[in-house]
């Protein structure tokens, strides 16, 4: 069985193809698990909702919005450990698996990854090395928009769009626009864009910006340790997510923030203010439009539908500021935050050939343009990209450009890969590089050709050819200058393996407890006394492992919880 | 089998100029060579069906109707209102407009396509359009992108707007330079005429200063067409003078066997000439520097150059004038652009200030700098003479200015 994941910058899903899309509930029941990791005291690994309520109680252990830094050498740290991105993804990614195995009760091995069409190679090799390290072998890497455009495309006919269809994404983190050509269940990609960091929290940015300036307090540091820093960050991140869903069908939303000296700082955000301080974001939606329809040489007037995908088109700014590009109102009949999982199910379903799937092709297109350095002119001064395969090519490809020495009898060529859209190298992402020698002869007598073939997975290899001895160099650009080396890769995953997930069965129980001690964390006087009690019988209980106490505490616990956050819960 | 019956076989049709029956006829086959199931099949199939498009160029775009025309009336009420924030010197409001424009186009809409282009024809590279809203055009109408439509549209207009981005950006640089404690050839050569001067230390510059002012002045000679009238004239000669000494050096070249014939010159007036011919050759550094307040507005690209053949006819032809000589209130104004235009067809230039023979070598811009300077008043006489691809030297020139040299036989 193949599964499909949806590895979001918020929340993650998990889907199936059986005889038609299927989302696989969590332990909790449900289908959306925050994409939040954290580290309890017995050095377990927690993931979802129970990790997510520890980001305003143990912010020092838990982490979020990791994909943000997929592809990056960067080092998050849990405690006193430290993690790229893509092994807190594969954390997720072990709980979702373990969620799908539990769900059809049998082991499951391979998986298709969505990833925003906008990621470049590197993030994408990250991402299929976060399934990797899950212990899935990764099939597919999906675009996201894509995957959306599936999941419509499967609907019935009558009410699946048929024709030019712009995907209108926007992520928690990323955000991504496509346009494709849809006619009886073929999909072609016509061109994509994007921007990679632009999404809901972005908008939890904006607003907790404006919330220091309004209620007249400095803007807690989430890198500062500490009751004003860290934890004082994540509960402001928290009441504005708060505050920012409440506005999708209010008004107005006040913001109420406890601050570490038992004082209150109060601001009422409009819808009207929300739009003002959001105005630079929905400005930034504008350039992946218009580069996408550029690029597709398709007017805005003749398509046919623009379908919004993604958990941070809910908010109505967004739906109106998509109405207002497009001049028409977009479908959103699947739910947006779903939509990417199901199309993710849907290619898991052509990977394994469901009949039901017979007539449904899809071609995809590489989001940027990859090619070499070369000289400038007539004159040595390298710098200059010169484009191999352009961006919105359809792949799979393979594309052969002719090139020649700068000078006369050199013996050898450097062949730099970059990834980009500027003229000049120096603005592009370097993706690789290698050597080619040469018998030395005259510029004019010594052609190169080299070659770039570009897989439907976004892996690319590179190879030059000298045409007048036929001497061949290449290279496969599988791990970027970032990347750890394959044993370095080796001795994680053995780390990682060792690291244990907490068990599925006890997720409920674990949220319960990390809303208590977030409860706990916030409540004052009495309420805070009676928390911190019951929130020990609990948790003793737990450590005991005896069912009938366990429930019982859990019971207590709740009720406590319900009386503390009646008293003096903002 | 020719390739095109190939590709026509590929997509398992007969030839024709039908678009839709093509795209029909991929998409049949698709289900067949999906990228997924035949992989290698599909790159063949895909090639053949690009070959066939781009043969018949015309489907693609019969896709993109023309816009609608209530925003195409409203294109030039946009440029009038640009134009008066611009020439009132307001550059936020001349942004403001450019974003209220935008904001009421849909994005690929054939409208703005249009406003685009207005922009990037009469705005983009005018010469007068301040570094801020040039920036803001860019960034709002995605011009940095190197793949995009403007890219597409038409190379040769993105190609001069991608040079004026990194001038500007080079002029960044080079302020950031100034700013830094190394950045002193940076600061001297930033400094205004009336601004306060940047100290260059007295005793001379060291080795490595010295080259880099010779590097900046190479790179600014390169972004001179966008940068040179925002440069002070004076602040750059006296960075040159303090890199290369004192100006006597424009080194009376090393003479060819034929003629120009050598003369010793008169001891004295050596010395003279030698102020003069320093005086000209900083002005070929800064070039239009000194002209800059008679140069009204420089169409981009300015440089139109002659052909060979066409350019020596044209030099060789009496009725030609090789520098355009023009009286203006501080004295004769000279330009070099009909030698500027020729440019092609000269191997070899030589000059001679208040002299018959024209020995000192002047370089000719190769990127169409609009050189020109104003004669001091001691400068009386310019002789000049070419010499052409083919090695021949040509007769002559001799121009007067600032009333022609007293005493001296005239034409």
């Amino acid at each position: 069985m193949i599964i499909g994941i949806d590895l979001g910058t918020t929340n993650s899903l998990v889907s199936i193809w059986r005889d038609g899309v299927e989302l696989v509930p969590n332990a909790l029941g449900e289908v959306l698990t925050p994409s939040v990791v954290s580290q309890d005291r017995t050095g377990e690994i927690v993931v979802g909702a129970a990790a997510r309520e520890r980001l305003s109680t143990h912010p020092e252990l838990t982490a979020a919005a990791f994909k943000r830094d997929m592809g990056t050498a960067r080092q998050i740290a849990l405690g006193s450990r430290r993690f790229r991105a893509e092994e807190l993804s594969s954390f997720v990614i072990r709980a979702l698996r373990s969620d799908a195995e539990a769900f059809l009760g049998a082991p499951v091995e391979e998986a298709v990854i969505t990833v925003p069409a906008y990621f470049s190679d590197a993030q994408r090799r990250a991402t299929r090395q976060a399934g990797e390290l899950a212990g899935l072998r990764v099939d597919r890497v999906l675009n996201e928009p894509t995957a959306a455009a599936l999941a419509y495309g499967l609907a019935e006919p009558g009410t699946r769009p048929d024709g030019p269809v712009l995907v209108f994404d926007l992520g928690g983190g990323t955000f991504d626009v496509s346009v494709l050509e849809m006619n009886d269940g073929i999909m072609e990609v016509r061109a994509t864009a994007g921007d990679n960091f632009l999404g809901g929290e972005d908008f939890d940015d904006a607003i907790a910006t404006w919330f220091a300036g309004a209620a007249g307090i400095p803007l807690p540091d989430p890198l500062q340790p500490g009751p004003a820093g860290e934890l004082l960050a994540a509960r402001l991140r928290r009441t504005v997510e708060a505050a920012r869903r409440r506005l999708s069908t209010a008004a107005e939303a006040e913001i109420i923030l406890v601050l570490p000296d038992g004082a209150e700082a109060r601001a009422v955000l409009t819808t009207a203010e929300f739009g003002r301080i959001c105005e630079p974001l929905l400005e930034r939606l504008r350039r992946p439009v218009a580069r996408a329809l550029a690029d597709s040489r398709i007017r805005p007037d003749a398509l046919s539908h623009v379908v919004l995908a993604g958990g941070a088109t809910r908010m109505p700014l967004v739906r109106r500021e998509a109405a207002r590009l497009f001049g028409r109102l977009p479908l959103q009949r699947l739910d947006p935050d779903e939509v990417v999982a199901r199309g993710a199910a849907v290619q898991a379903g052509l990977k394994m050939q469901a009949a039901a799937l017979d007539d449904v092709v899809l071609t995809d297109v590489a989001p940027y343009t990859l090619g070499i350095e070369v000289s400038q002119g007539s004159g040595t001064a390298l710098g200059r990209m010169l484009p191999v395969i352009e961006r919105n090519t359809v792949i799979p490809v393979s594309r052969e450009r002719e090139v020649a020495p700068a000078a006369d009898f050199q013996r050898a060529v450097t062949v730099r890969v970059f990834q980009g859209e500027a003229r000049l190298v120096r603005d592009n992402i370097p993706l690789g590089e290698f050597d080619l020698a040469l018998a030395p002869r005259r510029r004019a007598e010594q052609g190169i050709a080299v070659r770039f073939t570009y897989d439907v997975n976004g892996i690319l290899e590179v190879s030059a050819r000298a045409e007048a001895d036929g001497a061949t160099n290449r290279i496969v650009i599988r791990h970027g200058p970032d990347a750890p080396s394959p044993e370095q890769a080796e001795q994680r995953l053995a780390a990682l393996a060792a690291l244990k997930l907490h068990p599925r069965e006890a997720a409920v129980n674990r949220l319960l407890l990390a809303r208590g001690e977030r409860l706990f964390a916030q409540a004052l006087g009495r309420a805070r006394t009676a928390l911190g009690d019951a929130i020990d019988a609990f948790d003793a209980a737990m450590a005991a492992q005896e069912p009938a106490a366990i429930a019982a505490t859990a019971a207590a616990l709740t009720e406590t919880m319900r009386l503390a956050e009646g008293e003096n819960m903002p | 089998m020719t390739a095109e019956q190939a590709d026509w076989d590929a997509l398992g049709l007969s030839p024709t100029r039908d678009a839709d029956a093509v795209r029909r006829a991929y998409r049949a086959r698709l289900r067949v060579v999906g990228p997924d199931r035949d992989p290698e099949g599909f790159q063949r199939l895909r090639a053949a069906y690009d070959a066939i498009l781009a043969e018949s160029d015309t489907a693609e775009t019969s896709t993109m109707p023309a816009g609608d025309a209530d925003a195409d009336a409203s294109l030039p009420r946009v440029l009038e209102r640009l134009e008066a924030h611009r020439s009132a010197g307001d550059e936020r409001g001349a942004m403001g407009v450019i974003d209220t424009a935008l904001a009421a186009l849909p994005p690929g809409s054939a409208a703005l396509e249009r406003l685009e282009d207005a922009l990037l024809d009469d705005v983009a590279l005018s010469r007068t359009l301040s570094t801020g809203l040039f920036r803001h055009l860019v960034m709002r109408f995605d011009w940095h992108d190197a793949q995009g439509r403007a890219a597409r549209d038409d190379p040769e207009r993105h190609a001069v707007l991608e040079d004026r981005l990194a001038a500007e950006d080079w002029l960044d640089a080079l302020r950031q330079e100034a700013a830094t404690p190394g950045g002193i050839v940076a600061a001297a050569m930033l400094a205004s005429r009336h601004g306060e001067t940047a100290p260059l230390p007295t005793g001379g510059l060291d080795p490595d200063t010295r080259n880099r002012a010779r590097t900046l002045f190479g790179e600014l000679r390169e972004h001179g067409r966008f940068l040179l009238h925002r440069f002070d004239g004076a602040s750059l000669a006296r960075v040159r003078e303090a890199v290369e000494g004192p100006p006597l050096l424009a080194e009376p070249a090393a003479l060819p066997k034929s003629p120009p014939t050598v003369v010793l010159p008169d001891p004295a007036v050596t010395q003279r000439r030698g102020r003069v011919i320093g005086m000209v050759a900083v002005v070929l550094i800064v070039g239009g520097v000194f002209g800059k307040d008679y140069v009204q507005k420089l169409v981009f690209p300015p440089d139109s150059v002659t052909a060979p053949e066409l350019a020596r006819a044209e030099l060789t032809s009496p009725t030609t004038a090789w520098l355009e000589l023009s009286p203006e209130p501080g004295g004769t104004l000279v330009s070099w652009a009909p030698l500027i235009k020729r440019r092609r067809a000269i191997a070899d230039l030589r000059y001679g200030a208040n002299t018959d023979e024209p020995n000192a070598v002047m370089t000719l811009p190769e990127n169409g700098v609009p050189l020109r300077f104003v004669a001091p008043p001691d400068l009386n006489l310019m002789t000049l003479r070419v010499r052409f691809l083919d090695g021949t030297w040509s007769e002559i020139r001799r121009y007067e200015m600032n009333g022609g040299p007293s005493g001296a036989p005239k034409r």
